[in-house]
C-alpha cells in the first residue's frame, strides 16, 4: 500500500477516526496537493448527500397495489389452472400413446392373445366337468327334488284345513 | 421508516393480505426512494415499488423472522433494481425530462426551489456515475443508515466486498464532483 492509498483511506473512512490518524492525516494534508483536493471534494459531495432527501411517490401506491394483488393473484390461478390442465392433457396423451404402442405391437399382441385363449381353453374344460358331475347326479337330484315338492304341497294343504277348523269353531261360539 | 410488528408480520406469512397493506403504507416511501434513486425515473420507480411488494409477498414464507424486515423487504427492491439496470443499462435522460421530473407542483420560492433541484440533479448524476451495485451500497448507507454487515445482507455480498465497494464509491462520487466542477467553471 502506497502512502497515499493509506491517507486516501483516511479520508474516505466512515465515522471518526483516532487519535493518531487524524494527526498523521492532519500533517500529510498540509504537505499533499492531491489528498488536500480529495478530502474537499469528498466534503463537498457529504454534504450534498447528507441534505438529499427521501422522494416521495406522487401515485396512490397502496390503491395501486390492491389492485395489483387482485390482478396477479387472479393471473396466477388461472396459470395454475392452465398449467393443470395442460398437465393432464399431456399425461392423457403419453399414457394412450404409451398404451396404443404396447397393446397394439406383434410382441404383445400374438403372446396376449395366446394367453387369453389357454385362459378360454380352461373355462370351456371347467365347464365340461361340472356339466359331467351333474349328469352323474341326475337321478339322485331328480328324486330328491320332488320330494321336496310333494313335501312343501303337503304341509300347505294340512296347515289350510288346521285353519279352516279353527273358523269354523269360532263362528260356532259367537252365535251361541 | 416504521417497524413492523411480529402479530403483522405473522399473519402475512398465514396469507392476511390486509395484514400486508399496512406493511405497503409503512415501506412505500422507502422502498420508492431507493428505487427511485436506482432508477431515476418515477414511473419506473413506482413500478419497481409494486414488483418489490409483489415479490415480497409471494416468498413471504422465506422471510426470516430472526432478521430485520427492512433489510429483508430493501434487499428485494436492492435486487429489483440493479437486475433492471443490468438489463437495460439505463439510456442517458434529457435534461428538460429530469427538470420536469424533479419539479413539484406548486413553487413558492422559485429561487430556492431551483438550488433544490440543481442539488437533486447531481445527486442523481453522481449516483448515476457509479455501477449498480455501488450506487445500491451508497444509497442504503446514506439514506437508510444501514451498517456493512446490513448493505452485506442485502446485497448478497460479504461485509469485506462492502467495504471495498463504499470506499471505491466515494472516491469515485469525489472525482466526479470534481470533474463536474471544472466543468461548470469552464
Amino acid at each position: 500500500m502506497d502512502s497515499h492509498e493509506y491517507y486516501e483511506e483516511l479520508i474516505l473512512k466512515d465515522g471518526d477516526l483516532s487519535g493518531e490518524e487524524r494527526k498523521n492525516l492532519k500533517a500529510h494534508l498540509e504537505e499533499c496537493e492531491k489528498c488536500q483536493k480529495l478530502e474537499e471534494q469528498w466534503k463537498s459531495c457529504l454534504n450534498l448527500l447528507s441534505k438529499a432527501p427521501m422522494v416521495e411517490p406522487k401515485a396512490d401506491i397502496t390503491g395501486k397495489w390492491e389492485q395489483t394483488l387482485q390482478v396477479r393473484t387472479f393471473e396466477k390461478e388461472m396459470k395454475n389452472q392452465n398449467r393443470q390442465i395442460i398437465g393432464t392433457i399431456i399425461l392423457i396423451t403419453v399414457l394412450s400413446i404409451f398404451s396404443c404402442t404396447v397393446l397394439l405391437s406383434p410382441e404383445f399382441l400374438i403372446p396376449s392373445t395366446i394367453q387369453a385363449s389357454q385362459i378360454l381353453l380352461l373355462l370351456a374344460g371347467l365347464a365340461n366337468q361340472f356339466r359331467t358331475i351333474l349328469s352323474m347326479l341326475r337321478l339322485p337330484v331328480l328324486i330328491f327334488s320332488l320330494g321336496g315338492i310333494l313335501a312343501v304341497i303337503c304341509f300347505v294343504v294340512i296347515n289350510r284345513i288346521g285353519i279352516n277348523n279353527e273358523e269354523n269353531s269360532n263362528e260356532g261360539v259367537e252365535q251361541s | 421508516m416504521n417497524n413492523i410488528s411480529t402479530d403483522i408480520l405473522e399473519k402475512v406469512k398465514e396469507g392476511d393480505a390486509d395484514a400486508f397493506t399496512d406493511i405497503v403504507d409503512a415501506y412505500q416511501n422507502a422502498i420508492y426512494n431507493l428505487c427511485y434513486r436506482m432508477l431515476y425515473n418515477r414511473t419506473e420507480a413506482e413500478d419497481a415499488t409494486q414488483e418489490t411488494f409483489w415479490k415480497a409477498w409471494t416468498n413471504f414464507s422465506k422471510y426470516d423472522f430472526n432478521r430485520s424486515f427492512s433489510t429483508w423487504i430493501l434487499s428485494i427492491a436492492a435486487h429489483y433494481c440493479i437486475d433492471l439496470q443490468r438489463k437495460k443499462k439505463v439510456p442517458e435522460i434529457e435534461i428538460d425530462e429530469t427538470m420536469e421530473e424533479i419539479i413539484p407542483d406548486p413553487i413558492p420560492h422559485p429561487e430556492q426551489e431551483a438550488i433544490r433541484n440543481e442539488e437533486e440533479q447531481q445527486i442523481q448524476d453522481m449516483l448515476n456515475s457509479l455501477n449498480e451495485t455501488d450506487r445500491a451500497a451508497i444509497v442504503l448507507r446514506y439514506w437508510y443508515d444501514f451498517s456493512d454487515r446490513e448493505i452485506a445482507e442485502s446485497l448478497s455480498v460479504s461485509e469485506s466486498a462492502v467495504k471495498s465497494r463504499l470506499f471505491r464509491a466515494r472516491k469515485q462520487l469525489a472525482q466526479y464532483w470534481d470533474g463536474q466542477t471544472q466543468f461548470n467553471q469552464g
